[in-house]
């Protein structure tokens, strides 16, 4: 036979969380006319770089589906997923990284078992929104109960390019909807560590019933090598090689980059990607509110609040049991200073943020002193400001829209010690999703702005849509890794994010300024939009991911 | 598209270093409803069984020669860029008429040892011998190996039996140990596989009959090679004025997606004469007739209306209802077809003329 | 509606107007009809016949965008055929400067004198800026040289025009102050009180505030001079101007009241305004 090929048992090699249940399968081992140490290079199917939110979705996915569940699969993590698992939070204790999920991602959690393995009581409903302009005062408010559940968003068809089926029938998120008679809230507020709490256990758990996933975490990818010209016609040549810092080197038919946004995998694909920092720093928070403060209906439960300031938009997420997550998106220096301030006065300063003119903030962080303490009394600076808004705003008989009688966010009384945490801003997209036996998703395909809460479910589209094409090729018979087998994950996820980045950016743009004349179209045109039902309808129904699955027989 | 190797041989030929390995020099084509002309036969001194074990050990000086050629074949952006894209329709059909006859329940039931180990979930083909004549670079071949059968490439090209293996390498659940699947590439005819006296559960050729010097022995020979209660699935064009724009016009000319010269549309065979053609010639029962799109907004083929049973026998809808095949066949169809259980056909080599 | 009423010192004729387009009128009562409420809130932040508020201040006469834009066009063309009538100036100032108002108000805000000034709301008149106590102090002086401007003109604090159509209390106010502190601005810079020298100060100001007014003012001021004053205007004053009105500390934010004892040599400097060249 030839000397191309040998046989050899397989030594697998075990991560602390796994248990098998029956002898690993004689598998290839990859060897060329150069020796290479047999023993430290294993083969895969798939190799997920990655073990973040994005990157552990895909192995759950892969785990849980039929086919793709008999792939051997790695993921690779440079930090440690197994304490994820033993993650048991305070109830007054709420972590700053906050996601919104929207009813396509919680149904892509329920498909793949994680959203059962989550406490309720930590997931808040968000029901309406309110978002208005900084400068002028012009509002859009949008409520869970207009949003038209069944038929599937214009827009994403649009984006998207599939076909509808005839029925317009919504499949998976039909299921997390029920039957459209009762609405859907608009997206539903959980830590990202409760959500990776829930996907570790959905790991180990697939693990035990037999699954072929190894979990190499606190392991970092050293390189990243692949054969080329006459190596690359051996058996398994041009299969990618990940090189490990504990030794180990793994080939693989289809290499997963979830490695984030300055994706080692990417480079390696040599796949650029385009884009451009914003001179913005988001800071995070965990605060304390007090609802009673809130004039919106039933206290401001479960609503969210975004206010568009000239610096950036800052906004407050609903937690439960009287907390709420902060995002402010504001210039490098002030997120800076923001961290620094003393809890009573950054508290002060979040309540003005959504409630005093840009030109009372400019003071307020300008009064912030180079150690962060501030130069002057800010609650009683804002308590004169916020006398002399009321006074008028009680004399105002604005007719038709009256800016002054609008709903208030609840006051903030406090913030968690420790959860306020800046971090760059930027917009980035690959010029392509796909290459040879490698494909991106989440931050490492597209980064996006926080200010419409949608990276991280762009994340989990990926996921979904990726586990579903690899489902369908090995259905097919396809080599998984082939760029063929490949393409329609890219079909299907480029655009659509492509659209959603650049709306974002836009948005961005516009309220980035106080120019006179552009405060004035954009609130014409927020004014004008908030009037108009069906159209406010199709841009909630796009934010929430509502759409057809593809139809594919 | 045993002969898409012929053909492009044919024009590089005399640039080509490799014409020496040849021994197959090809007849010119001619129109399928003359008079049955003589099957391509291979001249005697060109058995190549004995060359199968050299072939198999494949050594730096051939990969080195045969790599560029093996590029084009697997490129997926080269000239076969529609074949790669049409597989999985393929496949899906595949799975589908194997499961409607009943194949692969049946399969179920096989269990040579160790077999039964193998999830069919992930490899439902498991157990089934099949025989895809024509097989080209081997991508339908390679697919259907992954899906767990056993499967017997054949082309008369020795570039594409050559370049099929050398890829076939490449993949570790094709080598017949890790996965149920298992390949085999032969250079022979399909003449000289039943000489040997082989059946299989399944024999696909997938657009090799418009390619063929006599279609009709062709059909008599595959239907030969079927094991009694086995399945027979083909596919071809249709000819039509819609088919010579698409495929011809189209394809070739104008966009280029597939090399100038590789169809010629008089030789395209209708659904109703291919029907009548398995029937009678090839002796099985066609079950079910079904189109196949290429739809230029999703840039994949797409299976278009399916005919089943009794209906695949008339020759309806076409052109105002009298004449052609319909819209959806129009171009691009498959045929599947089943061999009844009694052993009537026996394997006759005598009755291929000469 | 024309600008005829106007050119008449007669303030019954805006009486007039104004009820003629205000919001119990036939014409309000007409187009309110014909512009049913979805239509009219659709596009636009209220509606042009009702006036947003009620009444804020002493002196507050609230008009509906409609009166503001007729009001706005007639004292424009009565300012500029007679700059001295001061009721139509400070008409024409009301009702132009809504926005530019809120951003001089946003530049007082992030000055801590400004934000003084703001909380406390001091006004100036001729009991609050002690006047007699103020003739007693050393020439040379600011406040001394204030009383004599004041004395050489015959003019005092209380003859400023009351504000009428702003609509927010601090907004009447930050123009309140703005007229009341006009006579300092002519004691600091050293500008006399004559046409051009009106214009040079408006010159000044809009280079400091960016008032819709003062560039009204100057742009179509000079078009009443003759070409003696103007080419003085333009050669000597306006230069000046705009030179220090850029550079010079934000007046608005100057609490004049406490500067009464400086000598003004001392004040020029500290706000960093040269005196006007004389002419």
């Amino acid at each position: 036979m030839s000397s191309l090929l040998a046989r050899a048992a397989r030594t697998g090699i075990r991560s602390p969380l796994s248990s098998r249940l029956h002898q690993p399968m004689a598998a290839i081992r990859f060897q060329s006319t150069e020796a290479k140490a047999a023993a430290t290079t294993e083969e895969y199917d798939v190799v997920i770089v990655g073990g973040g939110i994005a990157g552990s979705a895909l192995a759950c996915a892969l785990a849980s589906n039929k086919a793709s569940s008999t792939l051997k699969i790695a993921l690779i993590e440079a930090f440690d997923l197994s304490n994820h698992i033993k993650w048991s939070p305070r109830p007054d204790q709420y972590s700053n990284r906050v996601s919104s999920l929207t009813p396509k991602s919680v149904a892509f959690l329920k498909k793949i078992g994680v959203w059962s393995e989550l406490d309720e009581s930590r997931v808040a409903a968000c029901e309406g929104m309110q978002v208005w302009d900084g400068v002028s005062g012009a509002r859009i408010t949008f409520d869970a109960a207009n949003v038209d559940g069944v038929q599937s968003s214009f827009l994403h068809q649009v984006f998207s390019g599939n076909v509808p089926n005839p029925s317009g029938v919504n499949n998976t998120t039909q299921e997390t909807l029920g039957n459209s008679k009762e609405a859907s809230p608009l997206a539903w507020m959980t830590e990202n560590l409760h959500v990776q709490y829930g996907l570790q256990k959905q790991l180990v758990g697939h693990q035990a019933r037999g699954v072929k996933l190894d979990v190499f975490e606190k392991t970092k990818v050293q390189g990243i090598t692949t054969e080329q010209g006459e190596a690359a016609q051996l058996p398994q040549g041009d299969w990618p090689s990940v090189r490990l810092d504990n030794g180990k080197t793994l080939v693989t038919r289809l290499l997963v980059g979830a490695d984030g946004v300055n994706s080692p995998v990417r480079s390696f694909a040599k796949i650029e990607s385009l884009g451009w920092d914003y001179s913005q720093f988001g800071l995070v928070a965990t605060l304390q509110i007090d609802p009673s403060t809130s004039t919106a209906p039933g206290q401001g439960k479960g609503i969210a609040w975004q206010r568009f300031l000239p610096t950036g938009p800052v906004a407050m997420l609903p937690l439960n049991n009287g907390y709420a997550s902060l995002v402010w998106s504001t210039t490098p220096q002030i997120a800076q200073d923001l961290k620094k301030l003393p809890a009573r006065d950054f508290c002060a300063l979040v309540n003005a943020a959504f409630s005093a003119s840009p030109a009372e903030l400019e003071y307020l962080y300008k009064s912030i002193g180079p150690d962060g303490q501030p130069l002057i009394d800010f609650q009683k600076e804002i308590e004169w400001r916020t006398s002399v808004h009321d006074q008028e705003a009680s004399q105002t008989m604005v007719r038709g829209n009256s800016f002054q009688g609008e709903a208030k966010p609840p006051r903030v009384v406090d913030v968690q010690e420790n959860t306020r945490a800046p971090f760059p801003l930027r917009m980035r997209n690959s010029s392509s999703y796909v290459e040879d036996r490698v494909v991106l998703v989440g931050d490492a395909a597209h980064t996006v702005h926080p200010l419409a809460g949608q990276g991280l479910n762009q994340g989990l589209a990926d996921v979904e849509c990726l586990a579903r094409v690899v489902e369908t090729s090995l259905l097919s018979g396809s080599d998984i890794g082939n760029i063929h087998s490949l393409t329609p994950y890219s079909s299907e996820r480029f655009l659509p994010n492509l659209a959603m980045l650049g709306t974002v950016d836009k948005l961005s743009k516009l309220y980035n300024t106080d120019f006179g004349p552009v405060v004035w179209a954009r609130s014409l045109g927020l004014t004008a939009v908030d009037k108009m039902g069906p159209i406010k309808n199709e841009i909630m129904r796009f934010a929430m991911g509502l759409e057809e699955s593809p139809n594919r027989p | 598209m045993a002969s898409i190797g012929r053909i492009t041989s044919r024009i590089t030929r005399i640039s080509s270093p490799h014409h020496l390995f040849r021994r197959n020099i090809p007849q010119p084509a001619r129109f399928f409803c003359s008079t049955p002309r003589t099957l391509h036969t291979p001249s005697s001194s060109s058995s190549n069984s004995d060359k199968e074990d050299a072939i198999y050990t494949v050594n730096k000086e051939e990969i080195a020669k045969f790599a560029a050629m093996s590029d084009e074949w697997w490129a997926p952006q080269g000239p076969f860029k529609m074949l790669h894209l049409m597989n999985p329709p393929r496949i899906r059909y595949i799975r589908n008429r194997l499961q409607a006859s009943g194949a692969l329940s049946r399969n179920s039931a096989f269990g040579a040892e160790g077999e039964k180990e193998f999830p069919v979930g992930r490899f439902p083909l498991q157990g089934l011998s099949i025989l895809d004549v024509g097989c080209g670079g081997g991508l339908l071949a390679e697919a259907l190996a992954r899906l767990g059968a056993k499967v017997t490439g054949l082309d008369a090209s020795m570039e594409n039996i050559q370049m099929a293996r050398i890829h076939a390498k490449k993949d570790p659940l094709l080598n017949g140990v890790s996965a149920p699947g298992s390949l085999e590439y032969r250079h022979q005819t399909a003449e000289q596989l039943l000489e040997q006296g082989h059946q299989f559960d399944v024999v696909c050729s997938m657009e090799v009959i418009e390619h063929v010097e006599n279609p009709a022995g062709f059909l008599k020979v595959l239907g030969q090679l079927v094991k009694p209660e086995g399945d027979l699935i083909l596919s071809t064009i249709s000819r039509t004025p819609l088919s010579y724009f698409l495929t011809i016009f189209a394809a070739e000319h104008v966009m280029r997606m597939v090399p100038v010269g590789t169809h010629h549309w008089s030789k395209y065979i209708n659904p109703d004469e291919l029907h009548k053609g398995v029937e009678e010639l090839s002796k099985c029962e066609v079950l079910n007739i079904q189109g196949i799109g290429f739809n230029p907004l999703s840039g994949q083929w797409e299976l278009t209306r399916s005919r089943d049973g009794s209906r695949c026998g008339s020759a309806e809808g076409g052109l105002l209802g009298l004449m052609g095949p319909p819209l959806a066949e129009a171009s691009n169809y498959f045929l599947a077809a089943k061999k009844p259980a009694a052993a009537t056909a026996s394997v006759d080599t005598n009755s291929v003329s000469a | 509606m024309s600008a005829r009423i106007f050119t008449r010192t007669n303030p019954s004729a805006l009486k007039q107007c104004l009820a003629r387009t205000g919001t119990n009128s036939t014409l309000a009562r007409s187009t309110r009809a014909a512009t049913a409420a979805p239509c009219a809130s659709l596009f636009t932040f209220r509606s042009p016949l009702e006036a947003p508020t009620g009444k804020l201040y002493e002196g507050h006469i609230p008009i509906s965008p409609l009166q503001r834009t007729i009001l706005a066009v007639g004292s424009a063309f009565t300012a500029l055929a007679n700059p001295l009538r001061g009721d139509m100036v400070a008409a024409l100032g009301e009702t132009t400067s809504g926005i530019f108002l809120n951003r001089i108000r946003d530049q007082m805000l992030q000055d801590p004198e400004g934000r003084r000034i703001l909380r406390e709301r001091p006004v100036i008149t001729s009991e609050t800026m002690q006047l007699d106590t103020l003739r007693q102090l050393p020439d040379g002086t600011f406040g001394r040289e204030y009383v004599r401007f004041l004395d050489d003109q015959q003019v005092s604090p209380d003859t400023r025009e009351p504000v009428h159509f702003v609509d927010s209390e601090e907004l009447a106010y930050v123009m309140q102050r703005y007229r009341e502190t006009h006579d300092f601005y002519h004691t600091l810079t050293g500008l006399p009180v004559t046409v051009d020298g009106e214009i040079a100060l408006k010159w000044f100001e809009m280079a400091q505030t960016g008032l819709p007014m003062t560039m009204l003012s100057s742009f179509f001021g000079p078009l009443r001079l003759s070409s003696e004053e103007r080419k003085r205007l333009f050669n000597v004053y306006v230069p000046w101007a705009l030179e220090n009105g850029s550079t010079s500390k934000l007046l608005m934010n100057v609490r004049w009241e406490e500067w009464m004892e400086k000598p003004v040599e001392e004040v020029q400097r500290e706000l960093g305004v040269r005196p006007c060249p004389q002419v």
